[in-house]
């Protein structure tokens, strides 16, 4: 799987890791119980600090998508056993959903299009 | 003019070796050529074509007109000094010569894929490929392989250090210094950035595992050279031109090692990325100033994969890489001056003055002081023995620095070799060969003999 980070964008590169490997998870392209870098090995893959990485990481496990394994390092967790979609999420999703209403879409314009995304691959 | 002859015959490959390495550029690998990264599209575009053979007809040109330069300065009825300042700016020639038909093909084809929408348009973006940066380090070839070498350029220090050569000892232990080094590059093999050219891993994981697999045969190479390189230095301590004829020769074989292993990774990432370029590929062109030089200040890292072969550079937006690329420009630029200063040195006499207190050998910036009261023997040479360089200077005009001589053991020496007589002093820790290059050792030998003979004689009732 390939990370995209864009310097010139106004979102955080440690928030642009964090998206892709939640978007990675979700499109199946990294399966539950696999390996990912260490912290220094994807500093060193993507030319970005060690503390970026290891800020997106953190986050990523604070939020149950990836755990660390004293052997294994960091895998990704089962999908199985979460609960429903966190606050934050939500809080996001809603707004999300305003901007489209503003932008013109009717309630079927907007399921329509978040049907079509959620279906896609690596959407972010 | 055998010294002008090894001299020229040492780097004359240059140019053939500038030619290949430039000319290989032109063809496509990883979707660049000329450093300009291009879609299948525009790979095979007929403008593309005409650019890539006009680079091609004019480096061709360019290094036919450095051969024959070459041939013409090494013909030059000149001073040796002259000579090495005349191929030390043809050498910085055959460096930058070469680069400016490259770097105008690199300008048109980046102004023809402007031109024509080839980009993506993408800036200031990274890639990184997860998978591949999760791989564990290779442990195939262990450290141990650096051992044997190790060991082997080891063994003629000690043994030189056995003999009592303590000078020799320190020289050749810059050999072992240079399998450690070597052994550093190897290690930070394991620390190089995936080689991503699209969006297929295993194209991606093959050609990391070759680039790094090249990287570390590079410098297990590298070591063994240097081993074998010890080994020539010790065995022709005694045979200078047999050792420099026998060094020159080790290192076009290791030259000749490198580029074959330069030419086959690039064939490799040629043909294993023939078909790549159709949809997603990574172009990275604003991030290489010219196609060679690295410039990315989002980018951490100091030391860069080229992107395509073997070779590295450095990350011009850091502090340090902006140093060190400083310091290898002034090192090329700067390098005639070396010429100049062996002209200097070449002209400067040879003198030989007796104090009232002291014997004073002098030549340009060296001076040495015997001090008359620590002289035991003094003789006048009629022919100059045969010594060889340990660390010093030697040229037509002047030896100078640390000798060894059959006869004599360890000497120091200041003498102009064309003009005899010649001095030998012995003080009870130094002997000294010196001269003076008008000829007028004989006196000063004669008037040294008297201070020598009124000091001693006082002593001797």
């Amino acid at each position: 799987m390939l990370l995209h980070l864009d310097f010139g964008s106004d979102i955080p590169i440690y928030q642009q890791i964090r998206d892709q490997i939640v978007v990675g998870i979700a499109g199946g392209q990294l399966r539950p119980g696999e390996r990912l870098p260490t912290v220094r090995a994807l500093a060193e893959e993507s030319g970005v600090n060690t503390m970026t990485v290891s800020k997106a990481y953190q986050l990523l496990k604070q939020e149950g998508y990836l755990r660390s394994d004293r052997r294994s390092g960091t895998v990704v967790c089962p999908l199985s056993g979460r609960g429903g979609p966190e606050a934050a999420t939500l809080r996001a999703l809603r707004v999300s959903l305003s901007e489209l209403r503003l932008a013109g879409l009717d309630r079927a314009a907007a399921l329509e299009l978040c049907g079509r995304l959620f279906d896609e691959e690596g959407s972010v | 003019m055998i010294a002008r002859l090894i001299l020229w015959g040492s780097t004359i490959w240059l140019v053939p070796l500038m030619y290949f390495l430039l000319k290989n550029e032109a063809k496509f690998k990883k979707n660049i050529a000329v450093g300009v990264t291009l879609p299948q599209e525009g790979r095979a575009h007929p403008d593309t074509l005409a650019i890539l053979s006009r680079f091609r007809r004019e480096l061709g040109w360019t290094c036919l007109t450095l051969l024959a330069l070459a041939a013409v300065l090494i013909l030059l009825p000149v001073s040796f000094g002259l000579a090495l300042t005349l191929f030390l700016v043809w050498t910085d020639l055959c460096v930058i010569l070469p680069v400016v038909p490259y770097i105008r093909c690199n300008r048109t084809l980046k102004a023809l894929k402007r031109e024509r929408g080839w980009g993506s348009g993408r800036r200031q973006t990274a890639v990184a490929d997860l998978r591949a940066a999760a791989q564990p380090e290779e442990k195939k070839l262990s450290a141990r392989s650096f051992v044997l070498p190790l060991v082997v350029s080891a063994l003629p220090v000690w043994w030189a250090l056995g003999w009592g050569d303590t000078l020799e000892g320190l020289i050749l232990l810059l050999n072992p210094g240079c399998v450690a080094l070597f052994w550093l590059c190897w290690r930070f093999a394991f620390r190089r950035k995936a080689e991503v050219v699209d969006d297929n891993e295993d194209l991606t994981a093959a050609l990391t595992r070759l680039r790094r697999r090249a990287w570390r045969r590079c410098w297990l190479w590298g070591a063994w050279f240097m081993a074998l390189f010890s080994w020539t230095m010790l065995l022709t301590f005694d045979r200078p031109l047999a050792g420099l004829i026998l060094m020159l020769v080790l290192s076009a074989a290791m030259v000749a090692a490198m580029v074959g292993l330069e030419f086959r990774l690039r064939r490799l990432q040629e043909k294993l990325t023939a078909d790549s370029g159709r949809d997603y590929y990574v172009d990275e062109d604003d991030k290489w100033l010219w196609g060679m030089f690295y410039y990315d200040p989002n980018d951490s890292r100091l030391v860069i994969n080229a992107r395509v072969g073997l070779n590295t550079t450095v990350n011009l937006a850091r502090p340090v890489g902006k140093v060190l690329m400083a310091a290898v420009a002034a090192l090329l630029l700067l390098m005639p001056l070396a010429g100049v200063w062996v002209m200097g040195e070449e002209r400067a006499p040879v003198t030989l003055t007796l104090t009232d207190t002291a014997l004073v050998a002098a030549h340009a910036g060296t001076r040495y002081e015997i001090p008359l009261e620590e002289i035991q023997r003094a003789e006048l040479l009629e022919e100059l023995p045969a010594i060889r360089r340990v660390a010093g200077t030697a040229m037509d005009t002047v030896d100078k620095g640390r000798w060894r001589c059959e006869a004599y053991g360890p000497l120091t020496v200041c003498l102009d070799p064309r003009t005899g007589p010649w001095l030998l002093v012995e003080t009870e820790e130094t002997t000294w060969l010196v001269g003076a290059g008008d000829g007028t050792s004989g006196e000063t030998y004669t008037a040294l003999r008297a201070l020598l003979d009124g000091r001693t004689a006082p002593a001797g009732q």
